[in-house]
């Protein structure tokens, strides 16, 4: 029949578009995080290693706070904090800092520290050149290790921001190996 | 509605429960579904109750809070997917065929799969109430981490989703083929009905949407049961980017359930005015309008995420530009009853309930667009109020509004105009009674979904819990009346109203159980 | 006809329920201007908006009773025909627009202020937990959980509710006035949301993210705010109670590491 054919082709077009969409919904979280490393949508700070060259020449002369703070899911197992909660610092320079973890269970806490910079437009101009949060952390029980966290800001970033939070919330594993 | 066909039929088809069950009729198809939403609407709306009696009174008096939960969140999820949706359907399948003088619908095989997929993803949905860990609490938004604690019920949750999306594209793919491509000769697209047309655009809306909804889902499904990390910070992904993925849904979602309502109205306004519909032209293209702009506001259901202020203001922006088309559709029927001759017989009472109380809505709306005003309104009884004005005054009584402006087509009887108006002022009394109020105490501090409140909201929730109680008894006069008309009753002409213009009143009322074999001839 | 007269009787039950509560007073049932300039401009665009729609809902509804009236067949008029008018559609189509942009320069200029966290001079951390709330006081040692405090019997009406049933705390959240103060939100497991309606704030707490939000209380007192995200069974049940005080009897309670009899200080049955 004429109107089946007719039929099946319209069929045909809105078909693929529902599978479109569906990959689409997908495609959103990519898409997502590649606009928040543009534009620092959630906070969320790229976790590229820089190279330490980019920034030796501009120094620029202004000033700005940065402030270190943590969050642990589970603080009775693992205490996880910074040395020093605020540095006065100015852009394109390298700073380093320490974060503390002090492992008080009797076994063995593998995790990861999830970044989070606050206000989120300063998150893309805050640079890493090495940072624990780069990859997994194994403490052995009762173990106090010092991280390391080599930093500086971009001095691209808007002079308005005057005060820049890093968060690091301490996950443990569990869930994270699951999904590797 | 169904014993109609029985005496006017002309076709072999088996009959008792299997003629329902194998039917492939758009005429007994729509019954179907609007049976369907009427019995769901019962469910919600016992569900409703559930809720308006526990804040009846500070306190906790008759539920667990986790119930009380699970009670918000299955309310939306059946008065959502259960109720408004089906019964669109429902007017959809029965209707369009006829207004577009074609003889069924497009795929009518695929027409009865996608109504029975609905009453097995409900089932599905209902049963986890009786589930270790009860029924899905929350929110129908299933906002991540929250949704990730579900109980046993997490997977019929997700699967019910599922199936009611595939269902409602199912549904959606007939409908666009039907408008497409059955169209009587001479049945332009600018000459269609602006249901017709309403429909034609939602239906592109669920399929464009659906699939998103269904995507969102699955992937909290993976972050419950495979490891995937989409949405959890621990593994690299972020809460938040569900509430994108689901409100880039649900702001469509939200039009998929009021532009068929536009439709009824811009069928009934006209017919008791005696007068033609004022700028069927803009009616189209603003509906088009709301329907493209629904796709870049929906992140003004997240204005307190923390988005950056370009975000903010670019979504503020974009979702006061949808006032402007929904202003023109409002203008456009107040212009259409201006100097007619009106008559106000309940479907016409419904409707002119609708445009005003959805215009209340609508005004809610605007102001839960300002970024920063909305920041207090977020998440309060304010909200509540504004979504339930647009969706049970609005949506809801276009439904009963085009219920009541077919019925006497559909059956061949009147149905008993005295008691219609009765219903109507009592639903409109009551629909105010428990809504109204419910502006006050989110303004004055009441967050949605608790179970228990702070002294000062005592007055206002025992008013809307008593409007509640009214709404839900003054709709039993509403199944009364159908049964009643079903039953019998004064004959209906063909033409039915004074005014009316249209194919379905140029058929037999009842119609025919095909509805043109021979294509009819359009002026 | 009787559409008329119930129109009126629903009219005067309209009236009836905005004069009904003779406690509350209207003043309570609006949203509360606050203590803060920017509360105060929020309260300033929610009552323009309102009156704009006011304005427009009594124009149209006004034409369209009129019509009502005046256009019905029992009063024997003949239909008019016209369907068209492409200046009226443009007309109003324009004007709404116009009317839109006049909103949203003044919601701009407030959303801007709001986003403006700049020369804080205090930093406090906002940790929401199922179901209470952690306040630390960044680069002090004062730091404290925060939780109901109404009595459990109160909740299962076995004694009578005292006038701040579910709006009271263990500990409150004391802030200086006239100071600038930025805090930083967290979760520690599903979504919060920290809400008190007298500083205008509102804001999500997401588990792994930090959000921010600065305020400038301009008036000593106890305001009282809530949990506005769904966050699971006892979601109605974290308020939040800040108590604003005075610079130098903030410094004494900060220096006291944050210890100070509570007035609130009742049992924590919950
Ligand atoms: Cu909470």
């Amino acid at each position: 029949m004429k109107d089946n054919k007719l039929n099946m082709g319209t069929v045909k077009k809105l078909v693929f578009i529902c599978v479109f969409m569906f990959f689409f919904s997908f495609a959103l979280i990519p898409l997502y995080n590649i606009i928040c490393d543009v534009t620092g949508l959630n906070g969320n700070t790229s976790n590229l290693k820089e190279k330490a060259n980019t920034f030796s020449e501009v120094v620029s002369s202004e000033k700005l706070n940065i402030q270190f703070i943590s969050h642990e899911v589970n603080k009775n197992k693992l205490e996880f904090k910074p040395k020093e909660f605020e540095m006065i610092i100015s852009p394109g320079k390298v700073y380093s800092t320490v974060y503390v973890a002090t492992n008080k269970s009797k076994s063995k806490i593998i995790g990861q520290a999830i970044p989070s910079v606050s206000p989120n437009e300063a998150a893309k101009y805050l640079k890493k050149l090495e940072c624990f949060c780069f990859e997994e952390q194994t403490f052995k029980p009762g173990e106090v290790v010092e991280l390391p966290l080599y930093f500086a800001i971009d001095e691209k970033m808007p002079k308005r921001i005057k005060t820049i939070t890093l968060s690091y919330s301490f996950f443990e594993a569990i869930e994270v190996s699951k999904k590797n | 509605m169904s014993t109609v066909v029985k005496d006017t039929h002309h076709d072999e088809h088996p009959s008792g429960i299997m003629r329902w069950l194998t039917t492939t009729n758009h005429k007994d198809i729509g019954s179907l579904y609007l049976w369907f939403s009427l019995i769901m609407f019962f469910i919600g709306g016992l569900m409703a109750l559930v809720i308006r009696s526990e804040l009846f009174q500070p306190g906790l008096q008759f539920v667990d809070p986790q119930f009380f939960n699970s009670m918000t969140t299955m309310h939306a999820l059946v008065m959502i997917f259960g109720v408004v949706m089906p019964a669109f359907t429902g007017l959809a399948n029965w209707m369009i065929p006829i207004m577009i003088g074609g003889p069924d619908m497009a795929l009518p095989r695929m027409n009865n799969y996608s109504f029975w997929i609905m009453p097995f993803a409900f089932s599905m949905l209902l049963s986890t109430l009786f589930m270790d860990g009860g029924a899905p609490a929350g929110g129908w938004t299933l906002y991540p981490p929250l949704s990730l604690q579900t109980g046993d019920a997490f997977p019929f949750l997700i699967f019910a989703i599922h199936f009611m999306g595939l269902s409602s594209i199912m549904g959606a793919i007939n409908i666009v083929a039907t408008i497409l491509n059955m169209r009587a000769p001479g049945m332009t697209l600018m000459k269609m009905p602006l249901f017709v047309w309403t429909w034609l655009i939602t239906a592109f809306l669920l399929i464009a949407v659906m699939p998103v909804l269904a995507g969102g889902v699955t992937m909290l499904l993976t972050d419950k049961f495979f490891g995937t990390s989409f949405f959890n910070a621990a593994g690299g992904g972020d809460p938040v980017m569900f509430q994108h993925i689901f409100w880039f849904f649900g702001h469509p979602e939200v039009y998929i359930l009021i532009l068929p309502s536009f439709g009824v109205v811009s069928a009934i306004i006209p017919t008791f005015a005696r007068k033609p519909l004022f700028g069927y032209s803009s009616m189209v293209y603003a509906t088009a309008s709301i329907a493209f702009l629904s796709f870049i506001v929906w992140a003004h259901h997240m204005f307190t995420v923390g988005m950056p202020l370009a975000g903010e203001v670019f979504f503020m922006l974009a979702t006061m530009l949808i006032a402007v088309p929904t202003g023109v559709k409002v203008f456009n029927w107040v212009t259409t009853m201006w100097r007619g001759a009106m008559t106000f017989e309940t479907p016409m009472l419904f409707a002119i309930g609708f445009i005003v109380m959805f215009t209340i809505g609508g005004f809610s709306g605007l102001m839960l667009a300002i970024t920063p005003a909305d920041f207090q309104y977020h998440d309060t009884y304010f909200v509540v109020a504004h979504f339930h004005y647009v969706l049970v005054p609005g949506s809801v009584f276009a439904i009963m509004a085009a219920v009541y402006f077919w019925l006497p087509k559909w059956t061949g009887n009147m149905y008993p105009e005295t008691l219609g108006k009765v219903h109507f002022w009592l639903s409109t009394f009551f629909v105010n009674l428990t809504f109204f109020p419910m502006h006050f105490v989110g303004l004055a501090g009441m967050p949605r979904r608790i179970p228990d409140y702070s002294l000062q909201f005592a007055d206002y929730n025992m008013i809307a819990s008593i409007g509640a109680f009214g709404f839900g008894f003054a709709q039993l006069i509403f199944v009364y009346l159908i049964f009643k008309t079903i039953r019998g009753g004064e004959k209906a002409t063909d033409e039915v109203w004074e005014g009316a213009e249209g194919l379905e009143w140029t058929l037999s009322s009842p119609p025919p159980y095909h509805s043109f074999n021979t294509p009819p001839v359009i002026k | 006809m009787n559409f008329l007269n119930l129109k009126k009787v629903s009219l005067l039950i309209a009236l009836g329920l905005l004069s009904l509560p003779a406690h509350a007073g209207w003043l309570d049932l609006n949203m509360p201007k606050g203590v803060t300039d920017i509360s105060n401009e929020v309260y300033g665009l929610h009552m323009l908006i309102l009156y704009i729609c006011i304005v427009i809902g009594v124009l149209v509804f006004g034409a369209m009773f009129w019509s009502i009236l005046k256009h019905r067949k029992s009063r024997g008029v003949t239909p008019a025909t016209f369907h068209e008018s492409t200046k009226l559609e443009f007309l109003w189509t324009i004007v709404p627009f116009a009317i839109l942009i006049g909103m949203a320069v003044p919601a701009t200029k407030t959303l801007i202020k709001m986003y403006d966290t700049s020369d804080s001079e205090i930093h406090i951390k906002i940790t929401g937990y199922q179901w209470l709330w952690q306040y630390e006081y960044l680069n002090t040692d004062v730091s404290f959980y925060s939780k109901l405090s109404t009595p459990y019997k109160e909740i299962y009406n076995q004694k009578e509710k005292n006038i701040n049933y579910l709006q009271e705390v263990d500990r409150k959240l004391v802030l200086p006035i006239n100071k600038k103060i930025r805090f930083l939100l967290t979760s520690n497991d599903v979504l919060h949301a920290w809400w008190v309606p007298d500083l205008a704030l509102k804001k999500d707490a997401i588990p792994g993210f930090i959000n921010e939000m600065a305020v400038v209380i301009k008036e000593p007192g106890i305001y009282r705010g809530r949990c506005a995200e769904l966050c699971g069974r006892h979601h109605g049940f974290m308020p939040i109670v800040i108590e604003a005080v005075e610079q130098d009897e903030y410094d004494q309670w900060l220096a006291n590491g944050g210890k100070v009899e509570s007035t609130d200080l009742a049992s924590t049955e919950k």
